[in-house]
């Protein structure tokens, strides 16, 4: 007899097999579970990357390195290089021994590496430790591909234009192509294919010229010049090649081929009179 | 018999593994409610009253959720509407979880279905010892014949009311007492076996096991009369919304009950159709101002009758209290009239006690007691149900009294009689059997 609201709601077959699943341990754990991860994955992707830990590492790694100062030599009994020849790996083992001496802390791999790439002929290192005090470094060398003449210093750089060496002369150097120009350096990828691209003439040329940051000259070693076009560089080269083909003893009396009008190449002769029949050779060629 | 001691001892271990578990729910479904209450249990050693050496797992709980919705698609304490049914299943089971904090997988039902009956049936052996022992108990129970009206029937209570040793009645426990002529009285209450899978249907469609089941007028008893009056013989009346029914118990034990279709849904059904008004209104009005014994004043203490909002030119209508007493007296006599010829066929005159007991939601009628007694001509008391650890003061009335009851039968059962090993048991095949239980409970 009691008065029972006849609009007592009454809970979707839905919602009630929810809430009881709400009440089950395993999903509450499972449900947890993935909100800590989801949590972690939030975190690591928002806070941890901005925080910047480097500091504190430091300090605790320097008050480490005072504690363990005399253990340093007993740490590492034998060091391998791969991937390095000659001075490069004798400077490698040198780094190492020296970071060893200096300061227990830095003996971390990651500390290590750093100081490995920060060479000028390493791109890229790798250090491992193992527990009986062996060292291995692969390292992958930087490889000399051009020299840059610099206020009359001879920088040898690699394919990214990363010197490697600087010298006084350009003995022993001959095998490598030389740049001159203001910021030639910076476009050695530019170079090394037009040296590619110019084939069985490559020991003929004396050096490349950048000039006004633009197209390059080239100077061949019997003082004649090649002016290429900005643009369409293979086109010039490969004009450059034909004229090489076609005049190939006849060359002295030409002082430069000028190519960067494509349509329209100019030969600048010498004042000789021996040149008729170069010149005719060289109109024919210039149609 | 095999399939009663089956179904007794299945009954049994279903209690025990959802006791086991801590936490069960009861659900009265009712014709005009459906309640929920929720028990949190702690298992406490206690000696099985039939026998020493055996310990029983007495059940100390405290109930820790209630909740009560209007009940849908239950009439007579049998669905008839699945839907509405299992919406207010889950409206209570989904409430007491949340007030509980703990998910609710076992449970415990009660109902007061109009279709129960209550057969009396014995059976008696002899026995070449000399003292009565557990092998004789268990000879004398499996001896039983049970007269089933067809197949369709279900036994939900089979309660060893009496036994007998040479024509000397009323022990309670004859292990150990001497004599040639052991006879048992079983009071075995019975229900339509399609009634039973609808609920168990229902309760499963809401992820819920059916755990126990017990018919209303029993837990009623349980819940509401005291010692004294079991021991001496005592009618509970059950006075439900749909139907109200009769328990009749006489030393501790039920030894009838029956129920008729009629309660207090018609009583309210009655002064809807006098007044022409709303139901809800209806049964407003019987709770406000219903009654069951005229007084001069009546004829002069109007009434107003509620009308509805949308109605814009209707006068207010008003009735006299005679009136309203005019409406309810004839139905609450019939109701009285049935009950009355049902406890002509129990033979109640005969117990030496000759109380009758109130409870049930319309036990909560003004005047009812004074009626009672004058029509029925025994000394009737309204009877509130005991209180219980933790049970909300909204959920303690007449009308929660079989819930309440059922609590009180989960933590005191009496049915460890049918522990006693039948004759036709092999120890092999029990083992195997149990084994299978474990198992089935189990996993």
């Amino acid at each position: 007899m009691n008065l029972l609201k006849s609009t007592d709601p009454a809970p979707s077959k839905l919602s009630y097999r929810v809430n009881r699943l709400f009440y089950r341990q395993w999903f509450k754990l499972l449900l947890i579970s993935s909100l800590l991860v989801l949590c972690g994955l939030l975190v690591n992707k928002f806070l941890y990357r901005n925080i910047d830990l480097s500091a504190e590492i430091k300090s605790l790694s320097e008050k480490g390195s005072e504690l363990y100062k005399d253990l340093t030599k007993l740490s590492i009994n034998r060091i391998v290089v791969n991937g390095a020849q000659g001075s490069l790996k004798k400077e490698i083992i040198m780094l190492i021994e020296n970071v060893a001496t200096e300061e227990f802390s830095a003996l971390k791999a990651r500390h290590l590496r750093e100081k490995i790439r920060k060479i000028n002929k390493v791109k890229k290192a790798f250090v491992k430790f193992s527990s009986d005090g062996l060292v291995i470094v692969n390292v992958v060398e930087r490889k000399e591909a051009a020299v840059f003449l610099n206020n009359s210093l001879y920088e040898v750089l690699d394919s990214n234009g990363v010197i490697l060496s600087v010298n006084n002369d350009y003995e022993g150097l001959s095998n490598f192509p030389l740049i001159v120009g203001k910021s030639g350096s910076k476009n050695i990828i530019g170079l090394l294919s037009l040296a590619n691209e110019i084939g069985s003439f490559y020991p003929e040329v004396l050096y490349y010229e950048w000039v006004g940051e633009r197209r390059w000259n080239i100077h061949m070693k019997n003082n004649l010049v090649f002016k290429l076009p900005e643009n369409n560089l293979s086109k010039g080269v490969e004009l450059m090649r034909i004229f090489l083909n076609e005049t190939n003893h006849h060359l002295k009396p030409i002082v430069s081929v000028d190519l960067r009008n494509l349509d329209k190449p100019i030969i600048k002769f010498r004042k000789s009179p021996s040149i008729k029949p170069v010149r005719e050779k060289a109109e024919r060629f210039a149609g | 018999m095999r399939k009663l001691l089956q179904s007794q001892r299945q009954l049994r271990q279903k209690r025990l593994t959802a006791i086991k578990k801590g936490t069960v729910a009861l659900i009265d479904l009712g014709s005009s409610k459906v309640m929920c209450l929720v028990l949190s249990l702690t298992d406490t050693n206690k000696t099985n009253s039939f026998s020493d050496s055996k310990s029983q797992q007495g059940v100390a709980f405290r109930v820790v959720g209630a909740s009560t919705t209007k009940s849908r698609g239950v009439r007579y304490g049998e669905i008839y509407e699945m839907r509405e049914a299992e919406s207010a299943i889950r409206t209570v089971i989904q409430r007491a979880q949340k007030m509980a904090g703990c998910l609710i997988e076992n449970v415990f039902l009660t109902f007061s279905s109009g279709s129960q009956k209550s057969t009396l049936i014995s059976s008696s052996i002899r026995f070449s010892q000399r003292e009565v022992s557990e092998t004789d108990i268990g000879h004398a129970l499996s001896n039983l014949n049970l007269v089933y009206d067809d197949l369709k029937r279900e036994i939900i209570h089979a309660l060893p009311v009496n036994f007998s040793i040479d024509d000397k009645h009323g022990y309670r426990d004859p292990t150990g007492i001497s004599g040639s002529k052991l006879s048992v009285d079983v009071n075995t209450v019975s229900i339509q076996s399609d009634i039973i899978k609808n609920i168990v249907s229902c309760l499963n469609k809401c992820d819920l096991s059916l755990a126990g089941i017990a018919i209303a007028p029993y837990l009623s008893g349980l819940s509401s009369l005291l010692e004294d009056e079991m021991q001496l013989g005592v009618v509970c009346i059950d006075l439900g919304a749909a139907s109200s029914s009769v328990s009749i118990f006489f030393r501790k034990n039920l030894i009838f009950s029956g129920s008729i279709r009629i309660g207090g849904q018609h009583i309210t059904s009655d002064i809807m159709q006098a007044f022409q008004i709303s139901f809800l209104a209806a049964e407003r009005l019987k709770v406000l101002h219903g009654g069951l014994l005229p007084t001069n004043t009546d004829d002069r203490e109007t009434i107003e009758l509620p009308e509805s909002n949308t109605d814009l030119y209707t006068d207010r209508r008003t009735i006299t209290k005679s009136e309203l007493l005019g409406v309810i007296r004839p139905r609450v006599e019939e109701i009285f009239d049935s009950l009355r010829s049902i406890l002509d066929q129990s033979n109640f005159e005969f117990l030496p006690g000759q109380k009758i007991v109130l409870t049930g939601g319309g036990s909560k009628l003004a005047n009812i007691l004074d009626f009672t007694s004058t029509f029925l001509g025994k000394s009737t008391r309204v009877a509130m149900p005991m209180r219980i650890q933790g049970l909300p003061a909204s959920a303690h009335g007449p009308e929660a009294a079989a819930v309440i009851g059922l609590a009180l039968n989960l933590a005191q059962p009496q049915d460890e009689v049918w522990d006693f090993r039948a004759p036709f048991e092999h120890e092999g095949d029990e083992f195997i059997r149990r084994t299978w239980r474990w198992v089935k409970a189990n996993w």
